[in-house]
This record gives C-alpha cells, sequence and structure tokens, in this order.
C-alpha cells in the first residue's frame, strides 16, 4: 500500500491542474480578505480578527465540495484514459486500488484545506485589529473544524465512490453534487409534504450538518454525532464503492 | 515436462446470454511463442482481459503460473507484462514520469530501470514531450516499455504492432526473439498481421466466435502447409507404384480418398501427369498446394473473411 500511495502522490504533486486550482482558491480568499480590509479602512469598525477569522466557518460546507476536485486530480480520468488496466493487470487488488485513490484524495484535500486555513488565520492576524475575543475566534474555529473533519470525509468517501463507478467524470461530478446538495433539498421538501422523517434524515446529511454546526457552538454532543455520521458515512461509501468496483470491467 | 505459464479450461465469457469466448481451453507453456490468431470480434482480447484480471470471467477455470484465484492469482499477475489494445498512460506526464509512477505503484527497486526500458524501446529522447503529444508509434513503444520493466516471466501482448512504422515492427520482432531466447521470457501475442506473426510464434491458437478452433505447433503447422503436388487418381496404390517406377518419388503421402501428395516434383507436374496416364492410371486432377498461415486460417474458418 505503502507503493502505491507514494506512486499516487508523485503523480498528483506533478499536476499543474493542482497548483492552479489552489492558486485561484487562495486568490478569492485574498479578495474575501482584501474587501473586508477594505471596509475597516474606510470606517467600518465592527470588522476585527474575531469577526472575519469565524467568517471562514460560515463557509464549511464549501468543504464538502473540494473533493469534487481533489478527486478528480487523484482519480485523473481513469476511464478516459484507460489507465486502470495498467494497475489492475499488474495484479494489483481493487481494494488497493480503491482506498489507495481515496487516501490520496483525502490527503490532497487535508493540506489544501491546511493552506488556504492557515494563509486565511494569517491573513487575519495581521490585518485586523485585535480584541479580548481573539481566544473565543480560535476556540470557534477548532471546534468547527473539529465537527467539520469527518463530515468532509464522509463527503470525500461520496465523491469517490461516484468517480470510481460512473465512467464519465464531469457526469461523475453532477452526481456527487447531487448526492451532496441536491437530495438534502429533496427531504426538506418530503419533510414538508409527505413526513417528518425524511427531515431527521436530512439533518444528518453532511452538507446540512456543516451548515448548522456554527450555530451549536461548543455543544460537543453535537460533535460526536458529527463524527458518528461521518464516519459512518465513510465506512458505507467504501463498502457501496469496492461492491461495485470489484465487479467491475476495466477497459 | 515443460511448466505451464497459463492453462485455461472451459473459460468463458458471456454479456447477457451471447458468449463472447466460450470454453476456451487453452495451454501456454514455458518458452512458447504463443500467437493468439482470430478475426475482429473473435473474442481474443475478451480472452486476454480475462487473464489480465480486467474482465471476470462468467465460467470456466484459469491457471496462471500454478495460481488459479483470488490473493494467489492476483500475486502471479505480478510476473506477468501486458499490453492490451492500445496503450494508456496519463497524458499530461512524460514518457519518464509515467514509467516511473508505475515503477513506485509497483515497488519496482532503482530508477535505473525506467532509464534501461525507455533505452530499450528508443524513448530516451524524448526530454518533456508528453503523453498526449506522442504518435501512435512512440505509444505502442511506451505500452512495451511498461510491459517489459518488471522483467516479467510471461508477456501477454494484444495487437502489439499496430502504428509501428516498418523498422518499429522489425525492431520490435527481434526485441521479442531476444527476450524469448536470452531470458527465456514466455510471450502470448495476438495479432492481424500474420505474416508477422508467422515470424515470431512457436505454437498457434486458432479462435473463432469465441471458439478455439485448434492449437498447434509451428512445425506442426508448416507440416500441414508444406508445398507439394496434389494428384486425384481412381487407385491410389496402382498410381504410387507407377511414379517410383517412373520417376523415382519417395516423398509422398497417400490421403483417404485416392489422393497422393507429392513434396518432390513440385515444378514438374506435367511430368507427373504423363508418367501416371503412360502407366495406365485414370488422373483425375493434379494441382499445386500450400498454404502460409494466411491461407490455413482462411480454410479453418471457412472461406475468405477479414482476419
Amino acid at each position: 500500500m505503502r507503493n502505491y500511495l507514494t506512486a499516487e502522490c508523485y503523480k498528483v504533486f506533478r499536476r499543474r491542474y493542482l497548483y492552479v486550482t489552489l492558486l485561484v482558491v487562495l486568490a478569492l480568499e485574498g479578495l474575501l480578505l482584501w474587501g473586508c480590509w477594505f471596509t475597516l479602512v474606510n470606517g467600518n469598525t465592527g470588522m476585527d480578527f474575531y469577526s472575519v477569522l469565524v467568517t471562514a466557518a460560515a463557509m464549511l460546507t464549501v468543504g464538502a465540495y473540494a473533493p469534487l476536485l481533489t478527486c478528480d486530480m487523484v482519480f485523473s480520468e481513469q476511464y478516459k484514459q484507460n489507465t486502470l488496466k495498467n494497475e489492475v493487470a499488474y495484479g494489483l487488488t481493487r481494494i488497493r486500488i480503491y482506498l489507495g485513490k481515496l487516501a490520496v484524495s483525502a490527503l490532497v484535500s487535508l493540506l489544501a484545506a491546511a493552506v488556504m486555513l492557515g494563509l486565511y488565520s494569517a491573513g487575519c492576524w495581521l490585518l485586523f485589529p485585535h480584541n479580548g475575543q481573539d481566544g473565543t475566534a480560535l476556540l470557534l474555529m477548532g471546534y468547527c473544524l473539529a465537527g467539520a473533519f469527518p463530515l468532509w470525509l464522509a463527503a470525500q468517501g461520496v465523491t469517490m465512490v461516484c468517480y470510481f463507478l460512473v465512467r464519465n467524470s464531469t457526469l461523475a461530478a453532477f452526481t456527487a453534487v447531487g448526492l451532496l446538495g441536491v437530495v438534502p433539498g429533496i427531504l426538506q421538501v418530503m419533510g414538508l409534504l409527505v413526513h417528518p422523517v425524511f427531515e431527521t434524515v436530512r439533518q444528518l446529511m453532511p452538507t446540512v450538518m456543516l451548515e448548522t454546526l456554527p450555530d451549536m457552538a461548543f455543544q460537543w454532543n453535537y460533535i460526536g454525532r458529527c463524527w458518528l455520521v461521518g464516519l459512518g458515512l465513510l465506512l458505507l461509501s467504501i463498502a457501496v464503492g469496492l461492491a461495485a468496483f470489484e465487479k467491475k470491467e476495466i477497459h | 515436462m515443460t511448466e505451464e505459464i497459463l492453462v485455461t479450461r472451459g473459460l468463458t465469457k458471456r454479456y447477457g446470454n451471447r458468449p463472447v469466448v466460450d470454453g476456451v481451453d487453452l495451454t501456454v507453456k514455458k518458452g512458447q511463442i504463443y500467437g493468439l490468431v482470430g478475426r475482429n470480434g473473435a473474442g481474443k482480447t475478451t480472452l486476454i482481459r480475462m487473464v489480465t484480471g480486467q474482465t471476470p470471467p462468467s465460467g470456466g477455470e484459469l491457471n496462471l503460473f500454478g495460481a488459479t484465484g483470488g490473493k494467489e492469482l492476483s500475486a502471479m499477475r505480478a510476473r506477468t507484462g501486458v499490453m492490451v489494445e492500445t496503450p494508456s498512460f496519463y497524458p499530461y506526464l512524460t514518457a519518464r514520469q509515467n514509467l516511473e509512477y508505475y515503477r513506485l505503484q509497483r515497488g519496482i527497486p532503482g530508477s535505473q530501470a525506467v532509464d534501461q526500458v525507455l533505452e530499450a524501446v528508443d524513448l530516451a529522447d524524448t526530454g518533456k514531450k508528453t503523453f498526449k503529444n506522442f504518435s501512435l508509434g512512440m505509444k505502442q513503444r511506451l505500452g512495451l516499455a511498461l510491459a517489459l520493466m518488471n522483467r516479467p516471466d510471461f508477456l501477454l501482448l494484444d495487437e502489439p504492432i499496430n502504428g509501428l512504422d516498418p523498422e518499429g515492427i522489425v525492431e520490435f520482432r527481434n526485441l521479442l526473439i531476444r527476450l524469448n531466447q536470452e531470458q527465456q521470457t514466455t510471450i502470448l501475442i495476438s495479432s492481424h498481421i500474420l505474416p508477422e506473426l508467422a515470424n515470431l510464434a512457436t505454437c498457434y491458437g486458432f479462435i473463432d466466435n469465441g471458439v478455439m478452433l485448434e492449437q498447434i505447433s509451428a512445425p506442426a503447422l508448416q507440416e500441414k502447409c508444406r508445398a507439394c503436388l496434389e494428384a486425384r487418381v481412381d487407385d491410389a496404390s496402382q498410381a504410387t507404384l507407377i511414379l517410383e517406377k517412373a520417376l523415382g518419388v519417395r516423398d509422398y503421402e497417400v490421403l483417404p480418398g485416392n489422393v497422393i501428395r507429392l513434396y518432390c516434383c513440385l515444378d514438374q507436374p506435367q511430368d507427373v501427369a504423363r508418367a501416371l496416364v503412360e502407366g495406365g492410371a485414370a488422373l483425375l486432377s493434379i494441382e499445386s498446394r500450400g498454404a502460409n498461415l494466411e491461407d490455413y486460417f482462411l480454410s479453418m474458418i471457412g472461406g475468405v473473411r477479414h482476419a
């Protein structure tokens, strides 16, 4: 497995795609920071380290869609390029292939998240005035990240299933968006129109839990629920993905 | 006993009710260059895909280096080098980067393994050119480089010379012969270009409509395809006596239906006919015969079809 992970890292870290995407996201992050700083220097006294940093907590849901890019980078259109046959024909087990790609895509997501959050936090620290709420802001971010991490992993798992099972990468991305973003909407409507149980199920969807997370500040039982749901969904997605991939014909 | 590298018994692949490979028995022995011959859609690629694990069989047995299934079979696949259909690589990586990726993935020690195979297939000087900018011939050669990188005991090559120029074909043929003779690499090769297969193979398997029609060694095939004069007479025993006496013929065989095959006098059909008629035998027909691999295959599948 170590060889497989090394090779996947070798491949993904040689893709311009990774660095260009990261640069674009960092540029957008810079734009947000500049916007906040611009209002500060023009008299908006509400702009301080606390308020700008916790803005990031409101964008945790974005992290659930980041796997669309990181899974795509790692999976590298295997079905279009037919490169999976080189791995299968050498006798690499499909379990290793599946878990290897999932692990590396999760690693890339984690590194990208670390770079983005690190630079954002550093920007906030340098650009905005500090007050007694600095510690609270950092604690709140820590709390949100502790809950978001397993939910992001679940999103990673769900997205990777789509890339492995849907031959077309674009369609796979749309399927993942559908599962992560559209299904909660459908459940919400069904909860209103059909039965409240659908609303209960919706509350267990990763994107919904990520949205709710900042409002549940320091309720540690909610963090427990995030881990339970996140890891449960990750394991379920791996089981479904592996079962289907084992039977898949590789051309 | 010669070691059996690959044995299939009743290997079958069905899509719905349609069998694409139907109960194929195949044996590849150590040191052989096995030519798999069949027209388009005959089932060659599906058969190879089942051996490589890309397609799960619907039935039958598959034995590779003595392993028949599970992790053991997967492990044995690491002793093979495979090139199935068009070689596939990451388009944004160079030849060296693509091979380095697979070297790392397969745990092959030393990056000189990459340099050696790139040198062997004449791709050492491709520099920063990425795979997407390669010609078909270069892609084929890179595919072969990957197949050779782990120094396989058994090479499975599906249509490997597609896209190679004449010079490339000769180099490729020589490389395979060298691997076979110097490193005892066993090779299974499928190709449409039958004259090219005839230059390489030591054994043939003829497949059509998913069914293995015949497995035959190259010497046995050569014997079957040997050039001869075929005379049909009314009494073969009388005719052979006449020919022995009149022309001193010794190299012949008598087939059922009073057919005599003469492996001498190939350029003297008139003399043979005259001798028979003057000796009192009734000569019904006489014709030159002899087949190459292509003719043999076509006669086997029953007529001229695209091979």
